[in-house]
Order: structure tokens, then C-alpha cells, then sequence
């Protein structure tokens, strides 16, 4: 009886102990959750509409961005009005490739719109950048120009990494010297002018710098691990202190922003080549604002 | 008795280990909060620097505008000398105006307008403005998720007693003039 007694006694104890890793594991998971959603804020990107709807409001609107991110292209041009021809497209496409071949690895967009819908230019340009995240991470070697047929507006989008290759006033130079062919609506040949003025910018400097790269939020990685790990051992030990009666019951509680959330450690830390195993937008690239506007 | 002492000891370790969590959480926001406000300081400071050789550059066409770069001078000594992120939103603000009043009264002088110099330090004018302004968005919307976690649980159970206060927004007090966007350049 003391034996059965003491059995008994330690299966409570060992209960008790679950139980408490539990909730410790699932306070880790709630921190990692916060964390997440802390990371998510200081990487402010507005959310993109599915393509579904990108493609309906594009097909509605003949061209006009208004306000929804559409999907990056392979190719990097984006041109939901077709407003450029099949050859048009093609030659920037090529040419997009040699800045990427001759800046290694530098990746430039091009978007192009009948209209911005009143969106400032400057903030429609930062929302595809930063959704499409050109250039690759870490090196941030991006850039994007936006051209608003209608508007009369254009803007180069400098990454953070090409900053110094590409300060403001060369930007401005750029976008100047494309505007005579943006005037007599030449938007191809503007656009390839662009990325070869760019490409001759950016190869003027040795290699772009590797700046900082992302924040370092390498201590609250554990948070997830020991998380998971302790409510498994703390569910396993609960289970069998309750003789094997599973009672599994998915935490209903918590932020519903972090429902569908992927877990910390989860993202690559740089994308593939496009092209290769699907394409999957920009290699990661910040922008922070930099480059030069105008009107046409 | 024995049981009871070590149930104890788990919860207290338990504990620990989960207000260090909290903790080491709010120690990364508010990090990542000052981090963007140094990011505004150097966006600030970088336009600041920019202001003399713009006025250098306007005052060789336009000398007797001299009310338009007084007010340019006292903005710029009042963002040098704030303190508080509302105070320097005041400056900056004060500064975009006076800045904008400078760009307009370029546009009487044909010869400033095509002044290579001129076009380029507006260029890195406008850039600078619109850096303010984005890095103005990123860190308000740090703030307003710092914010927002020191008052959820569990954090607003320690945030207070171990000093993380509410932080200021990155905007000019209401009724100091509307913050101005960056301007564009025409041709």
C-alpha cells in the first residue's frame, strides 16, 4: 500500500510538473508571438492584395495603381496595363539582367501605370519596393523606377544599399536625363536608359557595400525552441500522469494577428535566384527612401 | 512536503524564466524604438547640414530675400536645440515651411531654376525630406506597437515598476503647422 501510495503520489508531482512546463512553454511561445509581431512592425511593409484581386482591379483600372501591390514579375517589369509591346519588354528585360549580371547581383525594377490614383509617387514607389524587396538582403543592392504614363510622374527608388553609389542628386540627374524620352512617351526606351545609367552608376564604385544588414534579433531565438520543447514534454508528461487519456486542445487564445504567422527562424535568410524553383519576388532588399522624383 | 518544495521551486524558476522573457521582449522594443529615432536624428541632421549650401546657392540670385533665410536660421537653430521627438517635430515642421517659401521664391529666378547646383541640392533636399518622412512612418508605427505592448499583459504587469514609460510620437504638437510631404522637382 506505501508503494502504490508513493506510485501515486509521484504521478500527481509529475502531473503538477507538466503542467508547469506548459505553461512555461506555452509564456515562451506567447513572448516569441510578441517578438513576431515586433519584427513584423519595424519591417513596415503594407500588405499586398492577392492576385486575384491584383489581376481584376488591373484588368478594371487598364493599368492604374490604386493602392494594391500588385505581384513582382519575373523579369522585374511590371506592367499590368501592357502598356509596353512584347519587344519593348523583352529589351528591358535583358537589359534588367545585365545590371544584375554586371553589378553581382543587383536587382532594379521597373513599374509601370497609366495613373497613381492621387497616391503620392514617393509612397506608391516605397510600397512596391519594399514589398518586392529588390536587391539582395543584407546588401540591399536595389532599386526601382516607377513611371506614371498619365500623371506625368516618375520616380527612382533607391535601396539602402546602393545609397552611396546613387546619392539623390545622381538619381535626380538620372531622372532628367531620362525625361526627354518620357515627354515623347518612349517609356521602353526611358526605362532601359534608366537601368544602363544605374548599371554605370553602381559599377562607378568598387562593390556595394554589405551595410548592417537585419536586426539582430538573434536572443530571441531560443524562445520558440524551448517553448515548443517544454509544452511537448510538459504535454507528455501530463499525459501520462493522467493514465494516457489524451486531451489535446489547440490554444484558441492569444493575438488573432499571429494565427497564420510563420515561425521565428522560419524565413530564409536569402532568396533564391529567381528563375530557379519558382519565383518568389526580391532577394530581400531594404529601402529607407532615398532617390529622386519628377514630373515629365 | 518534500513534493510540495520542489512545486514550489519549478513555479519559482518558471517564473523567472518567463518575466526574463518579458522582459528581454520589452528591452528589444524599445531598442528597436531608439534605434528609429536615431534614424529621424540622422535623416534630421542631414537635411539640417543641407540648408547652408542651399541658402548659399539662393542668396547668390535673390540676396534681398533676407526675411525667408532669417526664418530659415531660427528653425534651424530651434531643431539643434530640441530635446523631446514633439519638439523637433515643431522644428522640422518649421523648417519644411521656411524651406518651402525658399523653393518658391526660386521660381521668380529663371537663372537659380537652371543652376545645375541648385537642381541637385534640391534633389538631395526633396530625398532627405522624403527619408524624414518614411523613417517619421517607421518609427511611429514602432512606437505605437511599444506602446501598445506595455499596456497588454503580461508585460504591463512589470513594464511600469521596471521604468518602460510610453514614448512620444514623432509628430508636432496639434496646431504647429501640418507636416509638410517632400516636394517634388518639375522641369
Amino acid at each position: 500500500m506505501p508503494e502504490d501510495n508513493a506510485k501515486s503520489r509521484a504521478s500527481r508531482r509529475q502531473g503538477a510538473i507538466g503542467k508547469l512546463l506548459m505553461a512555461l512553454g506555452a509564456g515562451a511561445i506567447l513572448q516569441s508571438c510578441h517578438t513576431q509581431t515586433q519584427n513584423d512592425a519595424a519591417n513596415i511593409a503594407p500588405s499586398s492584395a492577392s492576385g486575384a484581386q491584383v489581376a481584376a482591379a488591373a484588368a478594371q483600372n487598364g493599368g492604374a495603381f490604386t493602392g494594391a501591390v500588385p505581384e513582382l514579375e519575373p523579369g522585374f517589369v511590371v506592367d499590368p496595363g501592357k502598356i509596353l509591346d512584347e519587344a519593348a519588354r523583352t529589351a528591358l528585360t535583358n537589359e534588367i539582367a545585365a545590371l544584375e549580371a554586371t553589378t553581382g547581383g543587383g536587382q532594379m525594377g521597373v513599374a509601370i501605370f497609366t495613373t497613381l490614383s492621387g497616391i503620392p509617387v514617393e509612397d506608391a514607389a516605397l510600397r512596391m519596393a519594399r514589398t518586392w524587396k529588390l536587391g539582395r538582403s543584407g546588401a540591399d543592392d536595389g532599386a526601382l523606377l516607377l513611371v506614371a504614363t498619365q500623371d506625368r510622374e516618375v520616380r527612382l527608388e533607391v535601396g539602402l544599399g546602393w545609397e552611396g553609389a546613387i546619392p539623390d542628386s545622381v538619381a535626380g540627374d538620372i531622372i532628367r536625363s531620362i525625361s526627354p524620352e518620357l515627354k515623347a512617351g518612349k517609356w521602353g526606351e526611358a526605362a532601359q536608359d534608366a537601368v544602363r545609367r544605374v548599371g554605370a552608376a553602381v559599377r562607378g564604385e568598387p562593390a556595394p557595400r554589405r551595410k548592417g544588414g537585419p536586426p539582430d534579433d538573434s536572443d530571441s531565438f531560443p524562445a520558440m525552441p524551448l517553448g515548443m520543447f517544454s509544452l511537448f514534454v510538459g504535454f507528455a508528461m501530463w499525459d501520462s500522469s493522467r493514465g494516457g487519456k489524451r486531451k489535446l486542445r489547440r490554444d484558441g487564445g492569444g493575438d488573432a494577428g499571429t494565427a497564420g504567422a510563420p515561425p521565428i527562424g522560419a524565413f530564409p535568410p536569402s532568396r533564391p535566384h529567381h528563375f530557379r524553383g519558382g519565383f518568389h519576388g526580391g532577394g530581400g532588399g531594404r529601402f529607407g527612401g532615398g532617390g529622386a522624383s519628377g514630373r515629365f | 512536503m518534500k513534493g510540495n518544495f520542489s512545486t514550489v521551486a519549478v513555479a519559482a524558476a518558471v517564473l523567472a524564466i518567463a518575466g526574463c522573457n518579458v522582459y528581454n521582449g520589452l528591452v528589444n522594443r524599445s531598442e528597436g524604438v531608439d534605434a528609429a529615432w536615431s534614424d529621424i536624428n540622422t535623416m534630421l541632421q542631414r537635411r539640417a547640414d543641407l540648408v547652408p549650401n542651399l541658402v548659399a546657392t539662393v542668396k547668390g540670385y535673390a540676396a534681398h530675400e533676407n526675411e525667408v533665410f532669417t526664418e530659415i536660421a531660427e528653425a534651424r537653430s530651434k531643431l539643434a536645440g530640441a530635446k523631446t521627438p514633439s519638439e523637433s517635430a515643431a522644428a522640422d515642421a518649421a523648417l519644411s515651411g521656411a524651406l518651402g517659401r525658399l523653393l518658391a521664391i526660386s521660381e521668380a529666378y529663371p537663372e537659380l531654376k537652371a543652376n545645375e547646383n541648385f537642381l541637385r541640392l534640391q534633389d538631395e533636399l526633396s530625398g532627405t525630406e522624403n527619408r524624414i518622412a518614411v523613417a517619421r512612418k517607421d518609427y511611429n508605427g514602432l512606437v505605437k506597437a511599444y506602446n501598445a505592448s506595455i499596456r497588454r499583459l503580461p508585460a504591463s504587469l512589470v513594464a511600469g515598476p521596471l521604468g518602460f514609460d510610453k514614448k512620444d510620437y514623432f509628430e508636432p504638437p496639434a496646431g504647429e503647422g501640418a507636416v509638410q510631404t517632400a516636394p517634388s522637382v518639375s522641369f
